[in-house]
Formats: structure tokens, C-alpha cells, sequence
């Protein structure tokens, strides 16, 4: 009986061709919380010093992330940050309120790719230049989905899909990373994923 | 092994023999053979037959060049057709035939061509099967026999089993070619820091050091390799580099699997790279051409670098006695190649001065014949033995009537540097005098040709042209002279067409389409003087060669036939593809049921589990209906229909638009985009909408929440959730800039269904024990928030009393990973009130019974007043399309109008489609037309929604035609209000 797990529907297992060492890991993100926050150019210094204070982080870059031990910050707009972490975010003090927090934790499936061949499989699916290094948190298009890819490190990424997409490119992506070969596991929670990702 | 190949030498690997099939018997190689060198190993010559004549074909080339030896490859799914001997490898079992023979390539019976081989030359079919008396009737009478007669090979026509993929690269340099030059440019950029891609076609690196035997070759071009990788390179071999495009967007077709010729489930047969450099250098190197020379397309004749590379590459001696012909030192080199294996070569030079490389070719023992050509060659499947000929100063031939036995000949007219990926991006090639052929032209892309690619024939000037690259790529100030072109030695003489007066001869130009210099010649003298004219007239370079093999040749014959110089006549244009790219390559992994992405609802599995038969609706996938058994579609959609105005039934509505619309000016944002207005909407409660595009026609329509002051949740259309999205952005982006709106796309966020029916109170009240549902306190059109209460906790909810199916109904939004649990736990309890789920076709009876309207409706030719809207329209304020609605046009109050239509005899149906005649006119467009029909459980009979000239009040009393003259379908009807089912409103208002 095929093991069944979460959004994307992957099944856990090897699947490599024959005689081939499984060169990347693929695993859907779960207790992945996600806010967004919302804010005007004239707002941008009011959330400079509300986003250090509660998170110790700087605002980051467009197409770019912060990171701390329990939390990236990306930027997925000029005017919007994604926040994901496994601990409830919806809990933010006031001075967010100007901030518009919306959950949109449910509203994307992460999928995790890491090892040798990780950029292989993305490189497969959306035509972005990976040679900018980690930390990079890019809008792209898969397969002719608006994803999000979130480069950890050189061999570590993480794919951000759209949940009524997740199956449908989910097992695309498995598909391509089979010629690799590769193991997928059972969905692995935000925060250990997170841990061992290079902190920017 | 037969006598053929030789004991040692070559760069396969003698240890592990390949065993394949040639037509059906078994043949022998080793890894490392192509199907040519195999086949020529093994003493076979004739390997296939011509495309029109099918004159007996032998192995030609040692490269893409190939115009002979292709094949088809493989049985069944995987057979491939015009498979190229000369580059693709042997693999064990592979099932190798010849192509356009039968019923057996030694004896075929479409030999019988030759015989029409003087009606059937260039033109053949324009004058046959073009004017008024042989008509397309006649080309369709003849045209099975001809497909038959002509042709190469036959493509399979099962689908594809393979897989292939499209796979996206960027570098600073992408070097196209892994010969020595290209090797040492790749290794010295990468060194420097660039980042570097190196591409090349065959299976090795080497280009044509892998063609000799010196060792000390090898040894350089895997010292060249170790570097490139050391430094970070990435070498891609087996790599076409097949187009070049905008921005240096180069195409690159890898192959993964053809050489192992077993199937992989999970290996893709080929990767398309679209490679995105910041500069190219160009090392593709250059092509040999032939000679046209009577007889020139007999078996054994080749190139004279092929056998130079048959011999040096895979230890294959083509022949034991051969004849090279030539023009220039290049092929001195291989005569001396052939010499040292000791193979008997007589050399046949047509120039006049005799080079200084004669003199060492005679010391090894070649026979030089100076000022000599060859005039025509014997043998039917094998040459036999060349005619020769004497070329004096003014380039007159004479024959000497003097002939060489031999078994094998090699021909080379000189070398062509390969620019045709230059060319694909409109540049022309220019025509150099000394080296007599076409060579890159001026060009302001970052590209740069080097080595062979540059017209350099000379391995120190190649290392130079290589270095002056380099430094220009990494803008290195370094003075030097330019590499020179050509042979340092002595220089060639132009050598095309060997012709005799008064003596006819079949001289061929591009073996691959049949094309003889007579055939240039004709279209010459039928006005076809343009090399473009020429090109399509005879097809030639039209074939999977692209030319190579014999355009240059054709070209000359041209400026000869119109007594101008080369330089002139100029050179037909390389497009893409450089070689053959297979369909599934550019498709990648768009096929099948994965061409388009499939979007699922939260709910997917469930309704799978719940018997649901699927539709799809745009990307989505949405439950159609839920058949019990022994019910088709028709009986379960009126049950479904039926079960939700008489109890309750349910259906999944997370399709839908969802669009969050933030900001201190989101109210301000929403009177712009809607044409009614939403300032006065209390928070908690919801509006139905409309919104125009700028010409004054429906956009779409949707209800919007108001969730704060300053925080709404609009819907949309399933279909128009991104066309609207979009239309929002840009309003704010580039109109409405002063606006403080955030928007963001929610749809994936939420989960929708839609509680219907007269126990929906009752059933939702038990289901979500933390709103109050009485009518007071939540009024239609309200918006609560709540819990559904489940076996283990609570899901957060939004309830929002919407109706689309005209019942008492609740939408309930749950966070979409809890969207599967609420709709079990609910579903659990519509079976619990004798309730049902229901699919998309009920959903349409149910809504066409109001009269509401869809994108069937909203087609984008509808205005507020055709659809019955015009009475939501504010009056005082402006708002998208506000101004050009009401244009007078549009204001026509005989504007077909949004109608019900029942047929007068109502146990009668009738077509969405229809044409909504006038009696007795029916003819043209009618009056208008109908956009839905369905089976009405609540009235008993069909009825449907169109529109029509006038709406309702045009055609009260009157007799309307639904024609249907495709069915041949002619229906009485009555147009009635669009609001068929509870005009009042009464049953959602309850």
C-alpha cells in the first residue's frame, strides 16, 4: 500500500534508475505558517522598526530573504513579506495592524529539493539564473504556475506552489527528479527544515 | 571481424563488442563504432537506397554531413526515421534498416525510377500537378503511388513511449564545439573565473584531432578536458547546439538515451537546453564538400576526410586501393593518414602549380597525378574504378581516357567553415576569395568564431585565432595579428563541377534529394535565378543535411550557369534546425494528461471517493454529478437539482475568484471597479457586483465581503479569477497610482461549498453551533464568522449567505487544508437531512431556473442593459466603462436582451447554440441566440436562457423559432422572463 502523505499526494520511497544513487531528497513542508504583510512606500521605516524589534530581522531585498533561527522573512512584492515559521504568527502585536497580516498559511504547498541535483530538477521547470547564490527568493513560473522558489543553498530549494497545484506539479517535479534519482519522505516540519538551511 | 577493420588503433574500446542488426542480420563493432563505422568494418558498402531515384546510397561522410548512409532505427514505438549512420552509436540489439528499399536494398524495385529519371528532375511537380488540367484531383489520384516511390524513412506511427525534457541554462560563455580550439578557449575562460559551458554533438571530445592517429592528439584533448572541469566548466557532449536565437538564446538538444537502446522509465530519451550566455564562441569547425563528378553519389565514394576518419577514429580502412581527389593540401593529410595504414593512394590534383606537400606525399609512396580530375567513376553498388581527366591553367577538362581501378575514393573540394547558427540570426555569410567559401559575417553579437569556424585551417593560427578570442572575452589588451585563413601552404584552387563538352554526365549535387547539376541548371534556364528561387525549385539543402554536403557546390554551378562570380550569386539563408529535432523534445514534459497543469479543489479526492464523474473547467477539475447506479447524467443531475429545492443538497464552490482587497482607499477602489456602489456596505455583509472593462461591456460579476472598514474578500468567476486579478493590478499600477489598495490573490487560500435548500438552516445550525442563524440575525447577504465543530476540535469558518441556485444557501469558506475534513463532516450531515451532493450540471439547472447568468452569458458581447442590470448602475458617479456603456449603439433598446425560453410544446428539448428565429424568417443570425438549456425539475420540462432582439417584451405573444440546422432541429417557443423559478425571490429570501 502506497503511503499517501499530504497535499502533493508524493509518495514516500527510492525511486531511482537502476544502479543509480539517489542524488536529492524531496519532501513536502508541514506546520509551515505563513503570513503576509502589507505595507506602502511611506510605511517602510515604520516596519523597518517594528520588524527588528519583533523579529531581529531587516526588511529584506525584493526577491531576497531574511532569515533568524525560527523564521524566514522573503519578499515576495516591492510592497509584501512573506513570513514563514512553525509557530503561530497570527498573534503579532498591534503595531502590525498598519500592516495588513493576513494568514495565508494552506495557500501554498512548500515542497523541499536538496542535494547534488536539486538545481537540475528546478533548471527543468523555470528558466531563472541559479548562479546568484543562497538566499534568493524568486517569483517564477513552473510548468506555467506562479511559484515561488526559495534557494537555501546551491543544492537546497524550496518550491512554493499554490495548494489547488501542489499534486499536479508536485508529482511533475518528482517525475524529472526520478532521472537523478531520488528519495522522497514523509513531509518534514517547517522548523527542521529550516535548521538545517544556511542562515543569510 | 572481417578484413576491414584493422588489428589495432582507433578509439573504440575492443573489449567490449556490440552486436546489432543490419536489416535483419547480425552485424558486429565495438563500443565507440557509430552505425557507418560498423557497417564499413564490416565490409558493407551499399547501405540504402536515393530519395527519388533510389539509386543505390553508401556511407558518404563521417559527420552530420551525412547525405547517404541514414536509416531507420529501432522497431515499433522507438523506430526513428533518417537516422544519421555517421554520428549515431551502436547499441547492443539496436534493429538498424535501410531506408526507401524493397524489398531488399540490393534489389529494389524502385530502382525502376532511374529509368524516369529525365521527366522526373527539378520541378517535376509544379508541371505536373499545377494549372488548370492536372488539377489537385490529379495530384490526389497519384499521390499514394509517388508517397510510395519516393520518400526516406517512415516514422513511426505510435505514440511516443519516451519522456524528454526542457531544461533552462545561463553561463558567461557557452562554447559551441569540443574540438581542440573550442577545448582551449572553454579551459582558458573557465580558468579566468567565467562560468562555462561547452557543448558538443558527438559522443567524444576532440573534433578532428579524434580523426588522426597520433596519440599525442588524444593526450592534449583530454589535458584540455581535465582543465575546462577542474575549473568549474560544464562539459555537455552529446550535444547539439541546433538554433541560435534573440539575446544569444541558444538551443541545445542532449541525448541521454538512443545509444543505449533499452527503455528507460525514468531516463528522458533527449533534454532541449535553452542556454542563456553572456557571449558564444563559436568552435563548430568545418565542413568538407565534395567534388560533382560523373557517378559521384556510387557507393565508396566519400569524403576524403571520412576516410581519414574511419581509419584514425574507429581502425576502419574503407578500402585497400584509394583514390583521393582534390584541390587544396587538406587532403594530402589524409592521403597520408591512409598510406601509413597501408592502404595504395593515388592522389588526383587539380592544380597547376604543383604544391610542396606533393613531394612528401611521393616519398611515402602516393602516386600524385598533378593537373588531374576525376571525370566520372564505374561500378553499379561499388565503385570500381575511376575515369580520369586533365584540368589545364584556364580550368578546361579533357578526358585522357586513363583509368585507376580502386575500391574506394575520397573527394574534397575544399572546407567550409560551419556559420550557419550565425546565420539563423540573420546574418549573411560572406564569400571568401582564398579559401573559396563562405565564412562568418560582420556582426555586433557578442560571438566570436575560432579555429576551423573562422576559416583557419592551420593548427598554430587556429591556437592564435583561439587566443585573440579569449582576449576579447575577457578584454585583455593584447595586440597581434590576425589568424591567418586558410593553409599556410600552398593555396587551393577552385574545384566545383568536373564537366567535359559534349559529354553528359550525372553529376550529383546534394545526394540526400537527388540533386544534380543538371537540375541547377534547368531551374537556371526556367528563370530560377535567385539561389533562394533555386533552393525551392530543386529542394536543394532542403534535406536533414541542411546543405552541407552539397550547397556550395550547387551555388557554384549557379554563378557558372550565370557567369558571375560566387561572391554574387551569394548563399541561401541556414534556419533552424541545424540537424533533425525531435517533436518530443520541444514538447518536454507537456504531454499527455500533464500538457496543462491540472488544478484540484481541497475537496478532489473526496468527490473521487464520493463516485464523482469530473469535468473540466478551465485548469480545474470540478465534480460533473454523482451518478447512483444504473444512472446516467441526465438522471442524476434532475435527482441532484431536485434534492436541493426540496431538502438540501451541497457543492464545492473553491473555484471561484478570490481576491482580498486591503487598504485605506479599498472602498474608493471597489466604486471604481463595480458599477453599484459599495460605501454604504456595513461590515458583515456581502453585495452582489458587476464590473465593465474600459468599453462599457460585462466583465464579470461576484459577490464581495466586507470583513473590516478597511478589509473586503471579492469573488469571481472560476474563469475570469486571473483576467480579473490582472485588470485590478493594472488599474492600480498604472491609472489609480494614488490609491493606497493592497490586492492579493486568495483563491488557493480557501475552501468553498454551497449549502442549498430548504433544511440548509437546520443542517448548518447542527454543523456550526457558534452563529446564530435565525433570518433576524443573519439576514441574507450577511457574513458570519464561526466553527465547524468536528470530532476532535473546530474549523474556522466563513459563512456568507449567497444563493446562486435560488434556494436558502449558505457558502461556508474554511482555510483550504481544512477544507477536505469540513466537507466530509458536512456532506455526512446533507446525507443525515436526505440531502445529496451535487455536480456542476445540476448546478446549471438550478441557476438557469433563476436566470442567473455565467460566462455563457457574460461573453464579452453583453452590456448591463442586455444582461438586466442596468438598474444597479450608479447614476452620479463615474466608475470603469461608465462612460463608454452608454454609447448610443449600446443604448438600442432592440439590443438582443437576456430571456427564458420554454418550448411551446414542452415535452420538447432543445440546444444550447441554438439561432432564435422569428416565425417563418428563419434564416441568417435570427434574432438572437441561446446560451443554456437544461431539464427543469422544478417546472417539469426544458427551458433555457438566451437572448434575443427586444428581450421579453418584444416577443410577448409571439412565436419564436429555436433553430438548430445543424441537428436539423426546428422548435416552437415561447420567450418568457429570465427569472423562470421564484421570481420573487421568496425561497433564498426565507
Amino acid at each position: 500500500m502506497a503511503n499517501i502523505v499530504s497535499a502533493s499526494r508524493l509518495e514516500a520511497g527510492i525511486f531511482s534508475p537502476k544502479g543509480k544513487q539517489t542524488q536529492l531528497q524531496m519532501a513536502e513542508i508541514k506546520s509551515m505558517n505563513h503570513l503576509q504583510l502589507a505595507f506602502f512606500p511611506d510605511q517602510m521605516r515604520a516596519l523597518q522598526m517594528a520588524f527588528k524589534k519583533q523579529f531581529g530581522l531587516a526588511i529584506p531585498q525584493l526577491s531576497a530573504r531574511q532569515s533568524s533561527a525560527t523564521m524566514s522573512a522573503c519578499r515576495a512584492e516591492i510592497g509584501k513579506i512573506w513570513l514563514f515559521s512553525d509557530r503561530d504568527l497570527s498573534d503579532l502585536p498591534s503595531v502590525f495592524d498598519k500592516f495588513y497580516p493576513t494568514i495565508m498559511t494552506s495557500s501554498r504547498v512548500g515542497i523541499s529539493l536538496k542535494g547534488p541535483k536539486a538545481a537540475e530538477v528546478i533548471k527543468r521547470q523555470t528558466a531563472i539564473d541559479l548562479r546568484g547564490g543562497a538566499g534568493r527568493f524568486m517569483a517564477t513560473g513552473m510548468h506555467h504556475i506562479p511559484v515561488h522558489v526559495l534557494m537555501q543553498a546551491d543544492d537546497d530549494f524550496l518550491v512554493l506552489i499554490p495548494r489547488s497545484y501542489a499534486e499536479s506539479l508536485g508529482h511533475l517535479l518528482f517525475e524529472i527528479a526520478t532521472q537523478f534519482g531520488v528519495k522522497v519522505t514523509e513531509p518534514v516540519t517547517w522548523s527542521s527544515w529550516h535548521r538545517t538551511a544556511s542562515i543569510a | 571481424m572481417t578484413g576491414f577493420r584493422r588489428k589495432t588503433g582507433g578509439l573504440i574500446n575492443r573489449k567490449k563488442p556490440v552486436e546489432f542488426r543490419f536489416n535483419g542480420k547480425r552485424v558486429s563493432g565495438f563500443e565507440g563504432d557509430t552505425i557507418s563505422s560498423a557497417l564499413l568494418a564490416s565490409g558493407i558498402q551499399l547501405v540504402g537506397r536515393s530519395f527519388k531515384y533510389h539509386r543505390p546510397r553508401g556511407v558518404m561522410s563521417a559527420g552530420p554531413e551525412e547525405g547517404g548512409a541514414l536509416f531507420n532505427v529501432n522497431d515499433g514505438a522507438r523506430r526513428i526515421a533518417n537516422v544519421k549512420g555517421s554520428m549515431a552509436e551502436i547499441a547492443p540489439d539496436m534493429a538498424v534498416y535501410s531506408q526507401n528499399a524493397w524489398p531488399s536494398v540490393r534489389f529494389d524495385i524502385g530502382e525502376i525510377n532511374s529509368l524516369a529519371a529525365p521527366f522526373i528532375t527539378a520541378g517535376f511537380y509544379y508541371k505536373t500537378f499545377m494549372g488548370p488540367v492536372a488539377s489537385t484531383k490529379f495530384w490526389m489520384m497519384c499521390e499514394h503511388f509517388i508517397r510510395k516511390a519516393a520518400g526516406l524513412g517512415t516514422a513511426s506511427q505510435i505514440e511516443d513511449p519516451d519522456c524528454y525534457d526542457i531544461a533552462h541554462e545561463h553561463c558567461d560563455v557557452l562554447v559551441i564545439g569540443g574540438g581542440s580550439s573550442g577545448l582551449m578557449a572553454a579551459a582558458d575562460l573557465a580558468e579566468a573565473g567565467k562560468s562555462v559551458i561547452l557543448v558538443e554533438q558527438d559522443f567524444m571530445l576532440g573534433g578532428w584531432a579524434l580523426n588522426t592517429t597520433d596519440p599525442e592528439g588524444q593526450s592534449q584533448i583530454a589535458a584540455l578536458a581535465a582543465r575546462l572541469t577542474a575549473a568549474g566548466g560544464c562539459i555537455m557532449t552529446r550535444s547539439t547546439a541546433f538554433g541560435l536565437y534573440d539575446g544569444l538564446v541558444t538551443g541545445v538538444i542532449e541525448r541521454h538515451t538512443d545509444h543505449l537502446n533499452q527503455a528507460h522509465d525514468s531516463l528522458p530519451r533527449e533534454t532541449m537546453h535553452i542556454i542563456r550566455p553572456q557571449q558564444i564562441v563559436m568552435a563548430t569547425g568545418a565542413a568538407e564538400r565534395g567534388l560533382a563528378f560523373g557517378q559521384n553519389d556510387t557507393p565508396g565514394v566519400m569524403l576524403s576526410g571520412a576516410l581519414s576518419a574511419y581509419l584514425g577514429r574507429y581502425g576502419v580502412c574503407c578500402g585497400q586501393q584509394a583514390v583521393i581527389a582534390t584541390c587544396h593540401d587538406g587532403a594530402y593529410h589524409d592521403a597520408l593518414q591512409l598510406k601509413s595504414a597501408g592502404i595504395d593512394v593515388t592522389v588526383l590534383d587539380a592544380r597547376h602549380e604543383r604544391p610542396a606537400i606533393a613531394a612528401q606525399a611521393e616519398q611515402a609512396g602516393i602516386a600524385v597525378l598533378e593537373q588531374t580530375v576525376p571525370i566520372s567513376v564505374s561500378g553499379r553498388t561499388a565503385i570500381a574504378s575511376v575515369e580520369l581527366g586533365s584540368i589545364d591553367e584556364a580550368g578546361q577538362i579533357t578526358q585522357t581516357h586513363r583509368h585507376i581501378g580502386c575500391d574506394v575514393m575520397g573527394m574534397s573540394g575544399g572546407y567550409a567553415p560551419v556559420v550557419n547558427l550565425l546565420s539563423h540570426r540573420g546574418v549573411k555569410p560572406e564569400f571568401n576569395d582564398e579559401l573559396n567559401s563562405f565564412c562568418a559575417g560582420k556582426t555586433d553579437l557578442e560571438l566570436f568564431h575560432i579555429g576551423g569556424a573562422d576559416g583557419v585551417f592551420d593548427t598554430d593560427e587556429a591556437v592564435r585565432s583561439t587566443e585573440q578570442a579569449v582576449n576579447r572575452i575577457l578584454k585583455k589588451r593584447v595586440t597581434a595579428r590576425k589568424a591567418h585563413k586558410g593553409w599556410k601552404t600552398s593555396q587551393m584552387r577552385p574545384v566545383f563541377e568536373i564537366s567535359v563538352k559534349g559529354r553528359k554526365l550525372k553529376s550529383f549535387i546534394d545526394p540526400q534529394h537527388d540533386v544534380t547539376t543538371h537540375d541547377i541548371r534547368q531551374a537556371r534556364n526556367e528563370g530560377f535565378v535567385s539561389v533562394e528561387h533555386m533552393k525551392r525549385y530543386t529542394t536543394l539543402g532542403m534535406a536533414t543535411d541542411q546543405g552541407r554536403m552539397g550547397n556550395m557546390l550547387g551555388l557554384a554551378v549557379m554563378a557558372q550557369a550565370l557567369d558571375k562570380p560566387v561572391s554574387q550569386t551569394g548563399i541561401t539563408t541556414f534556419r533552424p534546425p541545424f540537424t533533425p529535432v525531435s517533436i518530443g523534445a520541444l514538447a518536454g514534459r507537456s504531454r499527455g494528461q500533464e500538457s496543462t497543469p491540472i488544478r484540484r479543489t481541497p475537496m478532489h479526492h473526496a468527490h473521487i471517493e464520493a463516485g464523482a464523474v469530473m469535468t473540466d473547467a478551465g485548469l480545474w477539475k470540478r465534480p460533473w454529478y454523482y451518478p447512483k447506479a444504473g444512472e446516467d447524467i441526465n438522471d442524476a443531475y434532475i435527482r441532484e437539482a431536485a434534492r436541493a429545492r426540496q431538502t438540501v443538497a451541497m457543492v464545492d464552490v473553491s473555484t471561484l475568484g478570490k481576491i482580498q482587497v486591503q487598504g485605506p482607499d479599498a472602498t474608493e477602489f471597489l466604486n471604481r471597479v463595480y458599477v453599484n456602489p459599495f460605501a454604504k456596505l456595513p461590515v458583515g455583509k456581502a453585495r452582489y457586483g458587476i464590473m465593465l472593462r474600459d468599453d462599457g461591456m460585462v466583465m464579470d460579476d461576484g459577490t464581495t465581503w466586507r470583513l473590516a472598514d478597511d478589509n473586503y474578500l471579492m469573488t469571481t468567476t472560476t474563469a475570469q479569477a486571473g483576467p480579473v486579478m490582472s485588470f485590478l493590478e493594472e488599474l492600480l499600477q498604472t491609472r489609480w497610482t494614488d490609491l493606497r489598495v493592497h490586492l492579493s490573490s486568495v483563491t488557493d487560500l480557501w475552501a468553498g461549498m454551497a449549502v442549498a435548500g430548504p433544511q440548509a438552516r437546520a443542517l448548518l445550525a447542527g454543523a456550526i453551533a457558534d452563529i446564530d442563524w435565525s433570518h433576524d440575525s443573519f439576514p441574507f447577504m450577511g457574513v458570519r464568522q464561526g466553527h465547524i465543530t468536528t470530532k476532535t476540535g473546530k474549523i474556522a469558518c466563513y459563512a456568507a449567505r449567497i444563493s446562486f441556485s435560488g434556494e436558502r444557501a449558505w457558502e461556508i469558506y474554511v482555510n483550504a487544508a481544512d477544507g477536505d475534513e469540513a466537507w466530509r463532516l458536512l456532506a455526512d450531515r446533507v446525507t443525515e437531512h436526505g440531502g445529496c451532493l451535487y455536480g456542476m450540471e445540476a448546478l446549471g439547472a438550478l441557476r438557469i431556473e433563476k436566470g442567473h447568468v455565467t460566462a455563457a452569458e457574460l461573453d464579452g458581447r453583453v452590456t448591463l442593459e442586455d444582461a438586466g442590470f442596468a438598474q444597479m448602475a450608479a447614476r452620479k458617479t463615474d466608475y470603469i466603462g461608465s462612460v463608454l456603456r452608454q454609447r448610443p449603439a449600446l443604448m438600442d433598446e432592440n439590443r438582443p436582451r437576456l430571456v427564458g425560453i420554454y418550448p411551446r410544446d414542452r415535452r420538447k428539448s432543445f440546444s444550447a447554440g441554438g439561432i432564435l428565429c422569428a416565425e417563418g424568417q428563419v434564416q441568417g443570425f435570427g434574432e438572437g441566440w441561446v446560451t443554456a438549456v437544461t431539464h427543469s425539475p422544478a417546472l417539469g420540462h426544458w427551458i433555457g436562457l438566451g437572448f434575443i432582439s427586444g428581450g421579453v417584451s418584444a416577443w410577448a405573444g409571439k412565436t419564436v423559432i429555436v433553430a438548430d440546422p445543424v441537428r436539423n432541429s426546428f422548435i416552437e417557443a415561447d420567450i418568457v422572463s429570465p427569472h423562470m423559478y421564484d421570481p420573487s425571490g421568496d425561497r433564498q429570501h426565507g
